[in-house]
Order: C-alpha cells, then structure tokens, then sequence
C-alpha cells in the first residue's frame, strides 16, 4: 500500500549574491538590500513509498535530503508540487497528519535541556494523548528496548550524545507513529551505540510494520538496514531503488593482500592499487578481471592473507555522483 | 492545543526556570527594590515640593508604579516573542511544526515566564495592601472595572504589537534591536502622561499605547479621567486592529519559514 507520495515537489532558498557593485550609491544600495541569488534545493523530486519500506535517503552535504525530509514533516511548505503522506496533506492538515509521525532531527534536540527526560517523556505522551498508564507503559518499553532505564531521572545536559539521541528516538516514538522520519540519527554515535540504535529500527521495521525514512552518511547504515536507497544530488533524485542493486552499478572487485614482505612492483604493473600500509595492498580490478589477478597475485609465496570482495557503498554512490556530473 | 497540554508546557517551564533556585529568589528581590526606589522617589520629590503635579499626588503616584508591574506580568507570560527571533533564525520551530499542536501556543507556553509574572503580581498585591494603608486609596466601583478592562485590554494591545514585531523577525532575522528600540518607550510608564505635551500624550496613547497600561487606568481609577467612553472604544478598536494584524502575519510567516540550521 503507498503511503506517501511526491509529485514533481519543488522548493526555492535565496542565499547571499556576491555583490558587482562598484560606486558608492551601488555600495550602499547593496548594503541596504542585499543581492540575493534563488536556487532551488529540490528541484522537481518525485518519490513513492510503501507502507513498511525501510528508505535511505542519501547524497552529498547541501544535496536536499533534510530540506526534502522536512517537506515531508510538514514543516517546509513546497513552493510547488503536490505532496500527500497517509492520507494527508502536512501541512494544510498537520494536526491530524502529525499525530501518525515521528520525526527526529539528530542535530536538533527536542528534550527540555535542563529538565529530567522522564518530563519530557510526559510532556510528548501529552501531546499525543496518551493516557497516564498507556504513556507509563510506553517509556518502560521504549525505556527497556533503548537502554534507558536508568536515565530517565537525568537531564539531557547530564547525558552523553549516544544516550541523548536514544532518548530523542523514544520521545519521537512514544505513540506508535506509521511512519518515522529520521535525519541522520546515527551522527557521531560511537559503534556500539550505532548498532543498538540502527538494530531497534530494524526491529520496528519488520515487527511493527512501520515505515522508516531516514538520511544517513554512514553509508554501513544504509547498506545493512535499508531495503531501498534513495540518492539526491543538487535537489534531484538520480538514483531511486534497491540498496544492493546500487551496488551492482559498479563493475568492480576490490582484492586485498597482506603480504611478509613488499611485492614485487612488477607484478602490480597495469593495477590501479594503494598501499594502505606497510604491506598491506588494497587492489582494484575489473569484475572480468578478477579471477586472473587473484591466480597471479594471491598465490606469491609472501603472501600472508588474502580477500576479495565487492565495492563499497561509498564507491557506488560516488560512481553515480560522478556519472551524474560528467 | 487542549489546556492539559498547555499546563504540562507551563509545568516544564516552571521546572526548567526553577532548576537555578538562587536565580528565583534573587528575581524577587530585584523587582522589589526596583519597584520601590521609583515609590521612594516620587514620594521624596513630592514631599520637597510641597505640592501635586496637576491631578497625580503622592498615592497615585505609587498606585502608577504599582500598575507597571501588572503590565510587566502580562509580558512575562508572553515573553516567548522576545526569543522568537532567535528560534527563527536557528530554525527552532521544527520541534512544534512536526507535532500536533498549535506552534504558536507551545512557543508561547514553552518560553513563558509564569513563575515571573506570579511574582509581578504578588509584589504588587502586597505593596497595594501596604501604601493603601499610607495613602488611603478611595475609588468607585464603576472605576475598579474599567480600570481592569483598561489594563487588560491595553496589555494585549502592547503583547499583540511586540508579537507583530516578533514575526518580522521570518522576514528580517535578528530584530533584537528593533525590541530594545520598542522597549526604551516603555519607560514612558513610570510617569504620569499629562506631564508631557498633549502630542506626546496621544502618540502614546493611540499609537505606542504604553499610557494604556499605566497612567490612563490609574486615572481611570482616580476618577480623574474624563472621556472614558472614548477610551474604551479605542481600546477595543486597537486591540482588534493588533490581533488581525498579528494572526495574518503569523500565517504568512509560517510560510516564510525556511528552517535553517542542520
């Protein structure tokens, strides 16, 4: 069942303009009213999502994914286009809409800072209408499932930036939203931390059925988590499907070989390699080249370890960013 | 926004402002010592000259000083338009936008200084009890009730007009500036109005209408104001003008609103 869709959505920002002139009156008049340069940071997005799709949302610094998440929040207002999320318009209907969504923006707290996150737990299970008990019960299990059990009496000043952003995930999720937008949720988590988190959307995911749209730039995220990748770049959407078929897109393997001692630079003649360090070879080699270049390379006597294994999420996406600007 | 929510965000407010107790307790003996230098000073300067300024004597003096801290506790409870400016420009609203409540009323309740106004006006009760018993006030009853709707309705008239200019910040950013430049009249109620040329006394009166939260209901309840009818036709007229004003630019400012930062 589609839940959300997007039809060619745009959306303007003005930024500053380097100013031309040169006279005083232009100089003062530049002063008074700044130049201003329109671009558009989405620029005609159309995008279709299925109830229970786990979605990453992906692209460079600036490409349009957060301003795209918070066209879908409700709390952007499109300059064109037409935008409906289960049976919503977000923002002519926001009351009702809002009330199905989680939204957690990981540089932007919605705990009170100086308050014992328990409170705002009850401020947020408020908002939503949640009975006393049906709230209690929810931040037990949210409390339990996170890891936060004993937590709840500190306030987010007390706590670490893994811990916060666990509690600004329950918050969000206290009333059971259809759908959870999150951008970038992961962001300077330490490993352990990134995991629990990344493991409880996926468990949301698959028990409950819930929709997930999530930015990231931790690219081990979105390849582990998200069924479906979605790749912006300068407000457009240039890659829209499965998170493994992206990775088919590159026609190469990378092989890599620790070695006793350094290789012969002959036999690397022709690769495109990188010492990664001291004996340590970290090798590309076409996908029809592969089988010929691990006999030639992988069975030198100095050869301590080998492995060989496909490119990385990373590699696919900056492929298509560079097929995209070529 | 349902009421519960509204004083679950004044709970949280009060305990977030209440996390510095000595922050409270030094608050309430500055607005006492404040307050009551203005008191000293007016009685001194009276008690020197022997005589009254036109209609003002020592007791309605006190009683103007007293009038300013009602209208300081109504902007208390308002005091999210002093922070709006800088929500706007780090795009703070998200929080309320993505929420269902009504953004307006949750900035509003969230930034509220309650336990602030509370305070305004339990100074003031007590101060009323303690120069009643130096002055004597006398007034009618008549007077009492328009003296009350003249505070009200020229307290929000005054909020509406600083929320107006808390919007433009959607437009133009930082207005910090602007709010100080619109503060520094508000001195202009720690003196009686007629004191000053009659030009003066309509600006403030009918433009910037600081003497609607502090001479004119002071005199109002002194009987010494005659055009009282007047009063409360403009009064209802301004505070009508504000309120369209302020709720057609708050939609236009939520489509202004670019979300910055992250």
């Amino acid at each position: 069942m589609e839940i959300l869709q997007a039809n060619s959505v745009n959306k303007v920002f003005f930024r500053p303009a380097s100013s031309e002139a040169r006279t005083i009156s232009g100089k003062i008049k530049g002063w008074l009213s700044p130049p201003k340069q329109q671009f558009k940071v989405i620029d005609d997005v159309s995008l279709s999502v299925e109830k229970g799709e786990f979605v990453g949302l992906l692209g460079t610094n600036g490409s349009g994914k957060t301003t795209l998440l918070k066209l879908l929040t409700g709390i952007l207002q499109a300059d064109s286009g037409q935008l409906k999320v289960l049976g919503h318009h977000p923002v002519k209907e926001r009351k009702a809409y809002t009330q199905k969504i989680g939204a957690v923006f990981g540089q932007k707290s919605l705990l009170w800072w100086n308050v014992a996150i328990i409170e705002s737990f009850h401020l947020y299970a408020s908002i939503y209408k949640l009975s006393r008990t049906e709230a209690n019960q929810r931040i037990d299990e949210l409390s339990s499932l996170l890891g936060l059990e004993s937590l709840l009496t500190s306030p987010p000043k007390k706590l670490s930036l893994g811990q916060r952003m666990k509690a600004e995930v329950a918050a969000s999720l206290l009333h059971r939203p259809e759908l959870i937008f999150l951008d970038e949720p992961t962001i300077a988590l330490d490993p352990v931390s990134r995991l629990n988190l990344m493991n409880f959307l996926l468990q949301l995911n698959r028990e409950h059925g819930t929709t997930i749209i999530m930015t990231s730039h931790n690219m081990a995220d979105v390849h582990h988590y998200c069924q479906r990748s979605v790749i912006m770049n300068a407000g457009r959407v240039i890659y829209d499907g499965r998170t493994t078929e992206l990775l088919s897109y590159e026609h190469f393997k990378i092989l890599e070989i620790k070695t006793l001692s350094a290789l012969d630079e002959q036999l690397l003649a022709g690769f495109e390699y990188e010492l990664v360090e001291d004996n340590y070879y970290r090798i590309k080699t076409s996908n029809e080249q592969a089988k010929e270049t691990l006999s030639r390379l992988a069975f030198q006597p100095q050869v301590a370890d080998v492995s060989i294994s496909p490119p990385s999420l990373d590699h696919a996406i900056h492929h298509f960013m560079t097929s995209v600007r070529e | 926004m349902d009421i519960k929510v509204f004083f679950r965000y004044l709970q949280m407010s009060f305990k977030d402002l209440s996390v510095f107790r000595s922050d409270f307790v030094i608050s309430i003996l500055h607005i006492l010592i404040y307050q009551g230098i203005f008191i000293i000073f007016w009685d001194a300067l009276l008690g020197q000259l022997n005589t009254n300024l036109g209609v003002w004597d020592k007791g309605s003096l006190a009683l103007l000083i007293l009038v300013g801290l009602v209208f300081s506790s109504v902007r208390m409870l308002f005091f999210g338009f002093t922070t709006m400016s800088e929500k706007v420009i780090n795009g703070d609203l998200d929080k309320y936008l993505c929420r269902p409540i009504s953004p307006l009323m949750a900035l509003l309740a969230e930034d509220t200084k309650i336990w602030a106004a509370g305070h305004s006006l339990l100074t003031c009760s007590i101060l009323f009890v303690l120069l009643n018993e130096v002055y004597s006030f006398e007034f009618e009853a008549s007077n009492f009730v328009l003296f009350v709707f003249s505070i009200v309705a020229g307290s929000l008239t005054l909020v509406l007009m600083e929320g107006c200019i808390a919007l433009s910040a959607f437009w133009f950013g930082n207005i910090d500036k602007l709010f100080y430049l619109i503060n520094s009249f508000s001195d202009f109620q720690r003196y009686p109005i007629t004191l000053f040329p009659k030009l003066l006394q309509h600006f403030l009166i009918y433009v910037l209408p600081i003497g609607l939260v502090s001479s004119v209901p002071v005199m109002i309840l002194m009987g010494s104001y005659g055009n009282s009818g007047v009063l409360l036709l403009a009064q209802l007229g301004l505070l009508g003008g504000w309120l369209l004003l302020f709720c057609w630019l708050w939609r236009c400012a939520l489509r202004r609103y670019d979300s910055l930062g992250g």
